[in-house]
């Protein structure tokens, strides 16, 4: 069949072949899906959320299914940058995958030795996660207090040639503030929403389900915030958004285009079809062919509120 | 390799209590399957409950493409399973783990399950029975099943209840410690509850004697992505729906 629709997108300089990419922490590093599709047909794969030094996470319990949605507090379990730089990183690069690393850490100079050390692979870019629910010292603290944000922005920034994407925390008052900060500290991209915070409780033992006591709630169940917060974002920030949270269909794709979103992130419905990254991408083709739209762009920012 | 697969259900009933028996109809996942592997069931088409079930495999039947689970209606989406007709399909990820490690010839073989735990030992059972002799401990709380079916596949099935209804009374790792005591075990493999797969890697350690411990933990996704399943096994993280079910007793950590 040859392409007739055009679904390239451009993140301020990093040129995606479709818009559907992986969020970060679901999709391991790209293997585990590997018997149920072919992962060089994504747009992007984002890899699990990697620290300076290797973590061992948080005790289990670490999920509870929640409705419609799951609770997490895995606390960042990944083998460190330079395991991911050695034994996973040329494997996706050699598939011909655009790869974005994620990346987060405790302190400022953290961040900038992570971006340092990336800096000078073959990932194509990274994504900054300073809203991270389940890290006790990092995550939260600097993703939602604006001037912290604008500050750790732009020192990761100093520190790296390659595209900058900055991950947005919900829980925060006012979130177009953050993603200001986020522009003004010269990020090239933004993605949203990470998880939000939650709890679910056990009425026999009367102790909560995840051993953390809190965690992070994904899934279709915080589709309505996602996308509520993406509009906000797209209309108060110039910089390309990824948007993301509890999508699951073709459909919550077009919706999350239409608010503003310039690429998608498949984050929860991974766990439950394997393959549903690569059927997105199928299905994405298919949706603009049968609307008679050419190129995936026009969708974006379409939506007329009232 | 690992399936998605929709497959029909060509059976689902009640064993006892809470307990369900279900046969699957399978044309790939069957094929790739071996004991102590396990499957993802979505029990609906619906976003609600979310997640896939884990579920071990009970029985592969290669003659008639079937894949036989046992399960146990504990929560919402075990009771929604109860509920699925003959005929009607279900959304199968599978095989998933390890499995267990069945190269062995000429052992004298202790297999001990609990609960529900009892399920996979059927297939286990299969696969070493006749190159090994094979002793079968189970135990229940009140009122036990798959006890004809392991009858076939062993020498000898000794069985124990809590409340004293059927065989001993009493825990069954008592009457696994008596027996270990007396004569000579090679090798043993188990799969229940956590209280007695820690009782068994005591017993394990205590007589000298290896172990394959099959274990549960709450699972995200089933193949290794979400890591929710993390366990300590020699030091290092692992997962328990990739890395195992299955591991070595000496190996893992329990405790946690």
């Amino acid at each position: 069949m040859s392409k007739k629709v055009d679904t390239s997108v451009n993140l301020n300089g990093l040129i995606l072949k479709n818009p559907i990419m992986t969020a970060s922490g679901t999709f391991g590093f790209g293997k585990e899906y590997e018997d149920f599709m072919d992962i060089s047909k994504l747009g992007a794969v984002v890899v699990k959320g990697l620290t300076l030094k290797p973590k061992k996470g948080n005790k289990t319990p670490r999920i509870a299914e929640t409705p419609s949605g799951i609770l997490n507090s895995i606390g960042l379990e990944n083998p460190g940058v330079e395991h991911f730089i050695k034994e996973e990183l040329s494997y996706l690069k050699r598939k011909g995958m655009t790869v974005i690393a994620n990346i987060a850490g405790n302190t400022i100079e953290e961040y900038c030795e992570m971006a340092r050390i990336l800096n000078d692979t073959e990932c194509d870019a990274i994504e900054m996660n300073i809203s991270c629910p389940n890290v006790k010292k990092g995550g939260v603290a600097f993703g939602t207090d604006k001037d912290v944000v604008y500050k750790i922005t732009s020192e990761v920034k100093n520190n790296l040639d390659k595209p900058l994407i900055v991950k947005l925390s919900p829980n925060v008052t006012d979130i177009k503030e953050i993603a200001k900060s986020v522009e003004k500290g010269g990020a090239d991209c933004l993605s949203l929403i990470n998880t939000l915070i939650g709890m679910a409780v056990d009425i026999k033992t009367r102790r909560p389900i995840l051993k953390n006591n809190i965690g992070g709630l994904s899934g279709p169940a915080i589709k309505p915030v996602a996308l509520r917060m993406v509009w906000q974002v797209s209309n108060t920030v110039n910089i390309p958004i990824i948007g993301m949270g509890g999508i699951t269909s073709i459909e919550d794709v077009i919706e999350f285009l239409l608010v503003g979103a310039n690429a998608v992130a498949i984050g929860t419905g991974n766990f439950i079809n394997p393959a549903i990254n690569s059927e997105l991408v199928d299905k994405l083709e298919e949706y603009l062919i049968d609307n008679n739209i050419s190129n995936v762009n026009e969708l974006v920012g379409k939506i007329e509120p009232y | 390799m690992k399936y998605i697969e929709n497959c029909t259900v060509n059976k689902n009933e009640k064993i006892i209590d809470d307990i369900y028996r279900m046969e699957l109809k399978s044309n790939k996942i069957v094929k790739d399957s071996k004991a102590g592997q396990f499957l993802e069931i979505k029990v609906n088409n619906l976003n609600y409950p979310l997640l896939r079930r884990p579920i071990s495999i009970n029985e592969i039947n290669l003659d008639e493409n079937l894949l036989v689970i046992y399960y146990k209606t504990v929560g919402k989406g075990t009771k929604i399973l109860s509920q699925v007709k003959k005929g009607e399909k279900l959304s199968v990820v599978g095989p998933l783990g390890n499995g267990f490690d069945t190269s062995y010839e000429g052992l004298n073989i202790g297999i001990v399950g609990g609960g529900i735990g009892i399920a996979p030992l059927v297939e286990l059972a299969k696969s070493l029975y006749q190159k090994n002799n094979v002793n079968i401990y189970l135990g229940f709380n009140d009122k036990p099943y798959l006890i004809n079916r392991l009858n076939e596949l062993s020498n000898i099935v000794k069985v124990s209840t809590v409340s004293g209804s059927y065989g001993y009374k009493g825990f069954i790792t008592e009457v696994l410690e008596k027996d270990i005591k007396e004569g000579n075990l090679d090798l043993l493999y188990a799969c229940g509850p956590k209280g007695m797969l820690k009782k068994i890697k005591d017993i394990a350690k205590e007589f000298n004697i290896r172990c394959q411990v099959s274990l549960e933990e709450r699972m995200g996704c089933g193949i290794g992505a979400c890591l929710g399943c993390s366990i300590e096994v020699n030091g290092q993280m692992k997962k328990v729906c990739v890395d195992g079910p299955v591991f070595w007793s000496n190996e893992v950590n329990l405790d946690e």
